[in-house]
């Protein structure tokens, strides 16, 4: 990835694949877009050129959704006006050719200054004195320009002073919500870079996004919802590659690989201690740590850093290759911590005569006057003890996915090698979230882990004053954000709707709203699992 | 919503009763699901402990002999205990199976012991063993294995719901598998107790948690109605 170049220069701005993920609201990632908000209002705009995108970042902004006018949002006419549900007019015909490119609606700050321009005849540094008083709300500066405006609309005679009275209330009251087009564009043009991006170079994309997940406020969700997101296009994480040993997110064959400093507890330093030995074990062994085996690792590398990393590293599976569960490498790691210096050192220095740290163990066991590496008859007693705690372990030492998911999530922020979901009876369900994502929609039951839960009380109608919720859910082949459940099944199965659970739900989906993006899943019944 | 804490429950076979001296000859657990309340897969502990034989030098350590009582009671021969693991190696396994289920490793997501009559015999026995092996707070001196604010004795649970049954003469153990329907077989094995005590404990920790969604609590006493 490092030779990795990104030509923005030489993009199609037309790019079919790049307007169908926006109009899907397929944009975890993308620049402006990301939020859930975005996604939602890019499925309702569903814009396919560059003035759209930027009409959609001006009108995601809060000013545009809370500016309520004849009972809606700003946003909301827009849309409606775009798909064709509401008239596109105008305060007064003059100024279609100034509105008509965002559906007769004042999406910005430029568009004042030119019905300053056109109604009142304000010169450019009236404009954009109009501009800054729009912009920073000053009153003062409003009125003084108010009085220049019904002045300038007199002489210009476009409009009647009734007229040029309404459209600069217009314009004050756009003062909550109009947005810097210069912005916007900017903002449009960054974020169909990012879409494009996406739809193109998906591996590469998902890589700069999670080595910036970082960054973000709420770093670990983002690193979640990223994972959840990549598998939606069948890109699946991996953990840090053991050959590169890479510090940050990098791709390694085709595929992502969490970079070492990812993991909770592992720090540069010990990365930095953990290649220069590895350099001088390499040589010595004459071998790439790659073509090691785990009891190789164990007593030729384990003890040279700090035990957290070791756990670290094992617990997120960078050792997976081995072919030895996790569970039983932390416990012969722990095993081989329990030895005294020497005795790893007397067999660091024979290990290549036995396959394993049992055998190894055996060997060790006997006192040196015996032939053994032991001090003393105690010593030899506390080895002969951890030979029989590996013989018959006193719990199992299997991995399981409910384990391999937790721990994960633990060092990682989030599960990349199993779903929680997989660890439970999922024979109940007859489909999973992509499918339904896809279209299947009646008499579906999903088996899934719980992402959130958002309760909300009724404001009206029959049920008012009771709870229903929203819920985000996931399962191994994506995420689901769009699920409720109305009152009277909030009320039977909310014990079992809590974030973390896995249940199956039963229902299917619903299309009450009036777009095609409205489509959502409609809980009926839950069962745990 | 259910506790995101996994719940551990655990049984101490020991030489004798005071569990300020007794010798710990068996330790057994199981994982239990917090919220599910069900067995973690793989969820099981068990491991036999060599106790100090020698009397004399039990006592000399401060611990109360292995009583042959005791050995009957568990169906255990000082030969076995013999070829058993120290109670130092037993603990050190014990610990990193706890601790596999304190998923945040941080002392307040330290799953939730459990077991029959803990509060007054294994929990004080689990702590003597932290308090020699650890692991310990080095600043409070207290364990950090278990969560500590939490804890479950089944016991009490028991007590609670059936302390007005005039059925149910005694809480020990025996008495309740009686009671319960239980089978008896391999009781005082402490595989099998935690198999039971586990399972009275999530047939209560369920009805426990059905009854509690349908009655409302919020606001109990604003009406002022007071018992005292």
């Amino acid at each position: 990835m490092e030779n990795y170049i990104f030509d923005v220069n030489n993009i199609d701005y037309d790019d079919t694949p790049t307007w169908n993920l926006i109009c899907e609201g397929r944009t975890k990632g993308v620049f402006q877009l990301e939020s859930s908000l975005g996604k939602s209002w890019a499925k309702r705009v569903r814009p396919k050129n560059l003035e759209e995108l930027a009409a959609l970042t001006a009108l995601l902004r809060p000013g545009c959704l809370k500016a309520i006018v004849d009972g809606k949002s700003m946003t909301q006419h827009y849309v409606d006006r775009k798909s064709g549900e509401e008239e596109v007019t105008y305060i007064h015909e003059s100024l279609e050719p100034i509105l008509e490119r965002t559906q007769g609606v004042l999406v910005y700050q430029e568009q004042s200054m030119k019905i300053a321009q056109k109604i009142a005849g304000f010169d450019l540094q009236q404009a954009d004195d109009l501009r800054k008083a729009i912009g920073k709300k000053k009153a003062d500066l409003m009125g003084k320009i108010k009085r220049e405006f019904i002045k300038g609309a007199e002489n210009e005679n476009v409009v009647s002073r009734e007229a040029a009275e309404e459209i600069f209330s217009w314009i004050e009251k756009s003062s909550r919500y109009a947005f810097n087009k210069s912005h916007a564009v900017s903002y449009a043009i960054c974020g169909y870079w990012s879409a494009y991006a996406k739809a193109h170079h998906t591996i590469e994309f998902y890589c700069h996004c999670l080595r910036h997940a970082k960054n973000k406020p709420d770093s670990q969700r983002e690193v979640k919802e990223l994972v959840s997101d990549a598998k939606t296009n069948d890109i699946f994480i991996l953990p840090p590659s053991l050959e590169a040993l890479n510090e940050e997110t990098c791709i390694i064959n085709d595929r992502i690989h969490f970079g070492l400093t990812d993991i909770k507890s592992v720090g540069v330093n010990q990365i930095q201690k953990l290649k220069e030995k590895l350099t001088l074990e390499e040589e010595s062994l004459g071998k790439k740590i790659v073509d090691w085996d785990w009891y190789e690792f164990l007593v030729r590398l384990s003890d040279k850093i700090s035990s957290a990393t070791v756990i670290a590293m094992i617990s997120v599976g960078v050792f997976s290759a081995k072919k030895v569960s996790r569970n039983k490498m932390l416990d012969e790691f722990d095993t081989w911590l329990k030895l005294t210096d020497k005795e790893r050192l007397w067999i660091y220095d024979r290990h290549e005569e036995w396959q394993n740290l049992k055998e190894s163990l055996v060997a060790l066991r006997p006192t040196k006057k015996m032939g053994g590496g032991t001090f003393n008859h105690k010593r030899s007693e506390i080895v002969k003890d951890l030979i029989k705690q590996i013989r018959n372990p006193a719990c199992s030492l299997e991995d399981t996915p409910d384990w391999v998911a937790g721990i994960e999530r633990n060092y990682l922020g989030v599960p990349i090698t199993y779903s929680t979901v997989d660890s439970c009876d999922t024979s109940s369900a007859n489909t999973t979230c992509k499918d339904f994502i896809k279209g299947k929609g009646k008499d579906v039951a999903l088996a899934v882990s719980i992402s959130s839960v958002r309760p909300y009380t009724l404001k009206k109608g029959k049920n008012k004053g009771r709870d229903m919720a929203f819920l985000s859910v996931e399962d191994q082949t994506s995420p689901l954000e769009d699920v409720a459940i109305f009152a009277d099944e909030w009320e039977e199965y909310r014990n079992l709707l809590y974030e973390g659970n896995t249940v199956v739900i039963y229902g299917g989906e619903s299309k009450r709203g009036k777009y095609k993006s409205d489509r959502s899943l409609v809980i009926e019944r839950v069962w745990q699992i | 919503m259910p506790s995101a804490h996994d719940i551990i429950v655990f049984d101490f076979e020991t030489g004798s009763r005071d569990p300020q001296k007794t010798q710990p000859t068996q330790i057994a657990a199981v994982a239990i699901h917090g919220r599910k309340l069900t067995v973690q897969p793989n969820g099981y502990f068990n491991s036999e402990i060599r106790p100090i034989l020698d009397d004399d030098k039990a006592i000399e350590m401060g611990l109360d002999p292995v009583e042959d009582e005791a050995l009957d009671i568990t169906r255990k021969t000082r030969a076995e205990l013999k070829k058993a693991p120290a109670p130092k190696q037993v603990w050190g396994k014990f610990s990193n199976f706890v601790n596999k289920y304190n998923w945040k490793k941080t002392p307040y997501f330290a799953p939730i012991p459990a077991g029959y009559n803990i509060n007054g015999f294994d929990l004080i026995i689990a702590d003597r063993m932290c308090q020699q092996y650890g692991p310990v707070d080095k600043k409070t001196g207290r364990q950090t294995l278990f969560n500590r604010i939490h804890r479950v004795d089944v016991m009490n649970l028991v007590w609670g719901w059936l302390e007005s049954n005039p059925d149910v003469k005694r809480f020990s153990l025996d008495s309740l598998r009686d009671y319960f329907g239980m089978s008896k077989e391999n009781a005082h094995d402490a595989l099998q107790d935690i198999k039971d005590t586990a399972n009275i404990m999530i047939r209560f920790m369920k009805m426990q948690r059905k009854f509690a969604g349908k009655v409302h609590f919020e606001k109990a006493f604003a009406d002022g109605k007071l018992y005292i």
